[in-house]
């Protein structure tokens, strides 16, 4: 496991299992490696079921547990396996060099404090400051988060605030302690379009002010493509796809993050991935994606999950997928649906929507 | 609209809910969830209509088939007053509307099994050959694409996707000709809301079924709907075919919700017209246009030139001068933070130690406005404000700012004016006999609705 | 109705035949339903709510003229007022009705003859959990077997359960083939079979029967539990005591669920003013204790185990209809409830099919809580010597050993142990009853 000096977090083979009372483990993650870089954005993307919930909570262990545990694999933040480390070392790691911010604002707030007393709590439980100067950080904080008339706003309870308003005093408290990576799930899922397009912005602006990484989970890949630098694709808690943004949109290479940018709305086709997410007790052998995949070959169900193998020779962008082994031809895959008009113009054209001819039929 | 009577068309359609205070329950306000909205639906046509939250579009949604009762309005259904109905009447007109709903988990009781849960409309409406019920709701959840044993198998053993199948199977029941979706397919992955969306699409074509879809989401309502209704503030700002709207918005709310969806490609990063704030409550909706406080493209009283962002900071100020909400010690605080070390020695900043002109510089930064505007007739109109706003003079602040900077917008309620046929908006902007003809304002038009 | 719409598919050929090659029966479609010939029939009931609804008719005129010939007629300041009325009200109207007669003031029905009045109560509590527990079970043998395989997987509740019905029979049937246990003088004081004690605690009479030798008696399976201080025998009394705690614990709570979950059901649909009035009646009927209601009535017309049920039932609903209005007011905003009324269900189909099931969390963990404490309520009561004289309960007996707990300890130990064990053993059945019926609460199987 080589620590890279240009990554912040490095996680390397994570497992987490959840055991039920039947005595059978839940793989919600099984085997994800990936790493987010100081002041980038990694996104990790996938649907419900996939797993990106859980691969986020285990950086610092918020799942619950038991019945969760993490049998393998091992988180590296600094330097540090934050897999080893003792509780009270984790709840400094928590809130101190890693925040999160969570889908439901509602829930995030406690609704018998004012927002200033819980801004308040936050700066004072990781810096050794005075009331007075905490206050004053909260208002400070309040302002960088774009809440008008902060100092008023402190003694207002989180009722009084709006949907946006709150995830703003959220992201506020995350940033309390100057984390140097924020770990953001869904953070705008519950909000609406107008205003999730503030907070995205608001969260952009914040990381650049403030170099900050940021692991981002959402289902949306519009939102990936707007904030992220890097991408994990997530499907039944394995890593499909993996690379940087611009790879992974303009030459998606996974069948199954070429079908989810298919199933986009507004993107010309109604596809839609006919099947269902295997059964997460009992993974079937090979890819876990065979089911549904309209390119499955017979190897596609012997062994595990396919390694990821570089798409295009480039390193930095892989697919879990055997058509992208050496020996195989990733044309399968990729011919005939590009998303992209290679002309070097350098632009994409949006209507990717043009599935080939064999994925037509799939859906008839 | 046609003249020939629609299947069903909404005219005027008003819920309110009264607020009521006090001990004696009087009424002191009223939540204008729906204010007047007008629309129709034909024979096997899919209308959309999208909005933010709190918009309204759900009470229109359950008020127009009489879920709860309108407060005003007309609703025809093949040339019939619903409104009228009496109780038997309105439980047969039950059978030909139905409605989905959007949480797939909540849409069913957990309690009953799904073969009675698809069978309920058929039994209550009065259907009791048991053996033929059985044998319409197997071929129905087959029809949506489960097996016909699915059916003595609980809510909670399916997933959201298959829920939401069913929830369409229980619709469909009944042989309805009217499907009314709230959100049908915003709780689902996106793999799987084509999947439902394609469903319905199917059922609507074989059946002639006219669907109205509420939902947030425009990219679903591009999908599949012909034409799509925009809902700000319980009133409709633009109705029109998804194509042209989609292509060509007419309406500054429809283009900032459009702007605001972030899409699917990296190259094209920055969401456009970013709306500030939030929707104003609907118990107090704002004078004139409803949309005034949040536009991005209010129309500057005649003879003043000003970026549009400075205008809206002009315009914000305006506003919080008049409701009295800015906060000068807020902003003494926060500017003697920001100016560090000259203040850092003093423990609290009252706002009276500063001087006026440092005070408003602050207060222009804090409301994003340039130290000197562009336009010299409202920079005098603004440093005066300022200046009485200051010194303690806030009334007189709002006086200077309400007469100089007053817009139409605010002033009157734009009327909704037909740009074809079956394309309508409620903006100033569209109405040359507001916005004038002169060449700098359309000019000026034309900037804000190209893009880039 | 099915010879009707077989017909109608006969004359649309076409439709038939694609129905058929989709795979289902004829006529499955549901585009081919005819709706205007189903909105034409005029529907009845079936025909085993017609039966039902007569047994509660015959039921509810039974009682009230019991209730009348009882209390209104036997009233001589009532029938002398209402000078008028005398005549109906005088007694031979009552025998002019074939087969009524007069039995010392209470209406003897032909065949049952007299019935008390806690036994209307009772009969009519087992009729309902008979047609809305056991016949519902009875003609779905599929969600029984369901039900059964999720709450047999609770072993201490299948045990409580088995427990219970054991008492419920012996105590329902053995009350009614032997006679209560009559006190008899000398024979106080046995102990129960293979017990040993002093022989001077045993009466006179008692030492025939037990087995007694060198100071000490032994107890014979004459009498299994031993006998009372005044010579009772307490095997009967036990039994007999089964009987009376079944009886309170669930009429009581059955009349009290009914009432509370109807007025929690009724003020949660309609809400508006209906809620507010029910409810402050609630708030002002929590305020006077129905123990000292009790009281006063036992001192005013004596204690009895009508008055009793009657208090229990009558007006210790209120805590439970808040538990259920205030989970049912949760449901109602769930988008199923508007689903039935979209599908143009009428309020007492949404109440019955949707809130009610769906607050039987509520319902179950009351009833569970609500008739161990009748019981034991009624034990206390009857311990107290406030219970009716005329029936032999559990807490009488207890009662009847507390002076003696250091000689005679089985006399108050014996009913004591049964009265735990099924306090006990209503508790554990509520709550894998709940945990069974709830289909969230884990996969089928
Ligand atoms: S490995 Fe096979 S099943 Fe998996 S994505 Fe590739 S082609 Fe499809
Ligand atoms: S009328 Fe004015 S405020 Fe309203 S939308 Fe049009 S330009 Fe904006």
């Amino acid at each position: 496991m080589s620590v890279h000096t240009d990554t912040l977090l490095d996680v390397e083979d994570l497992h987490v299992y959840f055991r039920t009372d039947t005595g059978e483990n839940v793989r919600a993650v099984d085997g994800v490696s990936f790493q987010v870089q100081p002041g980038k954005t990694t996104a990790i993307v996938g649907e419900s079921g996939s797993g990106k919930t859980v691969t986020s909570e285990a950086i610092t262990q918020l799942f619950p547990s038991p019945p969760g545990y993490i049998p393998e694999g091992s988180v590296t933040l600094d330097g540090q396996d934050l897999t080893e480390i003792s509780d009270d070392e984790m709840r400094s790691v928590r809130g101190g060099k890693i925040s999160h911010i969570f889908q439901n604002p509602q829930g995030a707030l406690n609704p018998v404090y004012t927002v200033g007393w819980q801004i308040r709590e936050a700066v004072m439980l990781h810096q050794d400051v005075s009331k007075t100067e905490a206050n004053e950080r909260a208002v400070e904080l309040m302002t960088q988060v774009g809440i008008p008339e902060a100092s008023t706003r402190l003694d207002d309870y989180p009722h009084e605030f709006s949907g946006g308003q709150k995830q703003r005093v959220i992201i506020a408290m995350a940033l309390a302690c100057e984390p140097d990576l924020l770990i953001a799930d869904e953070p705008t899922t519950a909000l609406d379009v107008t205003i999730q397009a503030q907070i995205l912005n608001l969260l952009k602006e914040l990381q650049e002010e403030r170099d900050m990484a940021m692991l981002f989970i959402t289902h949306d890949l519009g939102v990936v493509a707007e904030v992220a630098d890097r991408v994990v694709v997530m499907y039944a808690g394995k890593v499909m796809e993996r690379g940087p943004v611009m790879d992974v949109f303009q030459t998606p290479a996974h069948p199954y993050t070429r079908a989810l940018l298919e199933c986009l709305p507004g993107e010309g086709g109604l596809g839609g991935i006919p099947g269902q997410l295997p059964e997460p007790t009992d993974p079937p052998d090979g890819c876990r994606f065979a089911d549904r995949c309209p390119h499955a070959v017979e190897m596609c169900t012997e062994g595990g999950q396919p390694d990821l193998y570089d798409v295009r020779n480039t390193e930095a962008h892989t697919a879990s997928c055997v058509h992208f082994a050496p020996t195989m031809d990733p044309g399968v895959v990729l011919d005939g649906s590009e998303r992209v008009a290679t002309d070097g113009r350098g632009r994409t054209s949006t209507d990717a929507g043009q599935p080939s001819d064999d994925e037509e039929a799939e859906h008839r | 609209m046609s003249s020939s009577t629609s299947l069903f068309e909404v005219r005027n359609l008003e819920k309110h809910y009264p607020i009521n205070r006090g001990l004696f329950n009087t009424e002191v306000g009223r939540v204008r969830a729906v204010d007047g909205i007008s629309f129709s639906v034909e024979r096997g046509e899919t209308i959309g209509i999208v909005g933010e939250s709190g918009c309204g579009k759900s009470t229109a949604a359950t008020s127009m088939i009489r879920l709860e009762e309108p407060t005003a309005g007309e609703i025809d259904f093949r040339g019939e007053d619903i409104t009228e109905y009496d109780e038997k009447e309105l439980r047969r007109f039950r059978r030909e509307v139905q409605m989905i709903f959007q949480d797939p988990d909540s849409s069913f009781n957990p309690r009953m099994n799904i073969g009675n849960a698809v069978a309920e409309p058929l039994i209550v409406q009065g259907f009791d050959d048991e053996q033929r019920r059985r044998a319409i709701v197997g071929d129905l959840l087959e029809r949506v694409g489960l097996s016909a044993d699915d059916m003595n198998r609980f809510p909670h053993e399916f997933s959201g996707g298959q829920k939401q199948r069913i929830a369409l199977a229980r619709a469909l029941a009944v042989n309805p000709s009217l499907l009314v979706a709230d959100e049908p397919v915003s709780a689902l992955d996106v793999s799987i809301q084509s999947e439902v969306l394609r469903l319905i699409d199917r059922f609507q074509d074989e059946l002639g079924l006219a669907v109205v879809v509420i939902s947030h989401d425009l990219g679903v309502v591009q999908e599949i709907c012909d034409r799509v209704a925009v809902m700000y503030l319980g009133e409709f700002v633009e109705v029109g075919p998804t194509e042209e709207l989609f292509t060509d918005p007419q309406h500054p709310y429809t283009r900032a919700l459009l702007s605001a969806i972030p899409t699917p490609d990296p190259t094209e990063r920055g969401l456009g017209v970013e709306l500030t704030g939030d929707v104003p409550e609907p118990s107090d909706p704002p004078s004139g246009c409803r949309f005034h406080t949040r536009c991005p493209e209010v129309i500057p009283p005649e003879g003043i030139d000003l970026a549009q962002d400075t205008w809206r900071s002009v315009l914000h100020l305006r506003k919080q001068v008049i409701a009295d909400q800015v906060d000068l010690e807020s902003i003494a605080e926060v500017g003697a933070i920001e100016a560090g070390d000259e203040f850092g020695s003093m423990d609290e900043v009252e706002a009276e130690d500063i001087d006026n002109d440092r005070l408003i510089g602050w207060v222009r930064q804090e409301y994003e406005l340039p130290n000197q505007l562009g336009d010299t007739s409202a920079e005098q109109t603004l440093s005066q404000a300022l200046e009485e706003l200051v010194s303690g003079q806030q009334e007189a602040a709002a006086e200077t700012l309400t007469e100089r900077f007053e817009t139409v917008c605010e002033r009157q309620d734009p009327e909704t004016r037909s740009l074809s046929p079956d394309h309508r908006v409620a903006c100033h902007l569209t109405d040359d006999s507001v916005v004038g003809s002169t060449d700098s304002e359309n000019e000026y038009r034309r900037q804000l609705s190209s893009p880039e | 109705m099915s010879r009707e719409s077989s017909d109608q598919s006969a004359a649309d050929p076409a439709d038939s035949s694609t129905a058929a090659a989709d795979g289902g029966v004829a006529d499955a479609r549901f585009e081919d339903v005819d709706w205007d010939r189903i909105d034409s029939v005029n529907r009845g009931r079936s025909l085993k709510s017609r039966i039902w609804l007569t047994i509660v008719s015959i039921w509810a005129t039974a009682f009230g003229g019991t209730l009348f010939v009882r209390y209104v007629m036997g009233d001589s300041i009532l029938s002398e007022r209402l000078g008028p009325l005398q005549d109906a009200l005088d007694p031979t109207v009552v025998e002019a009705i074939p087969l009524l007669s007069l039995n010392d003031g209470w209406v003897s029905f032909p065949v049952v003859g007299v019935v008390e009045l806690h036994n209307w109560l009772w009969w009519i509590t087992l009729a309902g959990f008979v047609y809305y527990g056991a016949l519902p079970l009875y003609e779905n043998p599929r969600m029984t077997r369901y039900y059964w395989r999720r709450f047999r997987k609770n072993k201490a509740a299948v045990i409580s359960g088995l427990f219970l019905v054991v008492i419920f029979l012996i105590g329902f049937v053995g009350s009614r083939v032997t006679s209560q246990p009559e006190p008899e003088a000398g024979l106080d004081g046995i102990p129960p079979v293979g017990i040993s004690t002093e022989s001077y605690n045993v009466g006179p009479a008692g030492q025939k029967v037990a087995d007694c030798a060198g100071g000490v008696c032994t107890g014979t399976w004459e009498y299994p539990f031993g006998t009372t201080t005044s010579g009772e025998d307490i095997f009967l009394g036990v039994i007999h005591g089964m009987e009376i705690s079944m009886m309170v614990g669930l009429t009581a709570t059955a009349a009290s669920l009914v009432i509370a979950a109807g007025i929690a059901l009724v003020s949660v649909y309609y809400g508006g003013w209906i809620d507010e009035i029910a409810f402050r009646w609630v708030d002002i009927q929590l305020t006077f204790p129905a123990f000292f209601l009790y009281l006063l009535l036992v001192y005013s017309i004596g204690g009895s185990m009508f008055i009793l049920i009657l208090i229990f039932g009558f007006i210790e609903w209120g805590g439970g209809a808040r538990l259920m209005r205030s989970e049912a007011l949760q449901r109602r905003e769930e988008p199923y409830i508007t689903a039935s009324k979209a599908a143009g269900a009428n309020p007492l189909w949404t109440m019955r099919k949707h809130l009610l099931p769906n607050i039987s969390n509520t319902i179950i963990t009351y009833a569970s809580l609500s008739i161990p404490s009748i019981i034991l309520a009624e034990a206390a009561l009857s311990f107290l010597g406030l219970g009716d004289p005329t029936m032999v309960s559990w807490g009488q007996l207890i009662a009847d050993g507390r002076d003696n707990l250091a000689n005679l300890w089985w006399i108050s130990t014996i009913p004591g142990i049964f009265l735990f064990l099924t306090v006990l053993s209503f508790n554990f059945l509520g709550d894998a009853l709940r945990d069974a019926i709830d289909p969230r609460h884990e996969g089928a199987e």
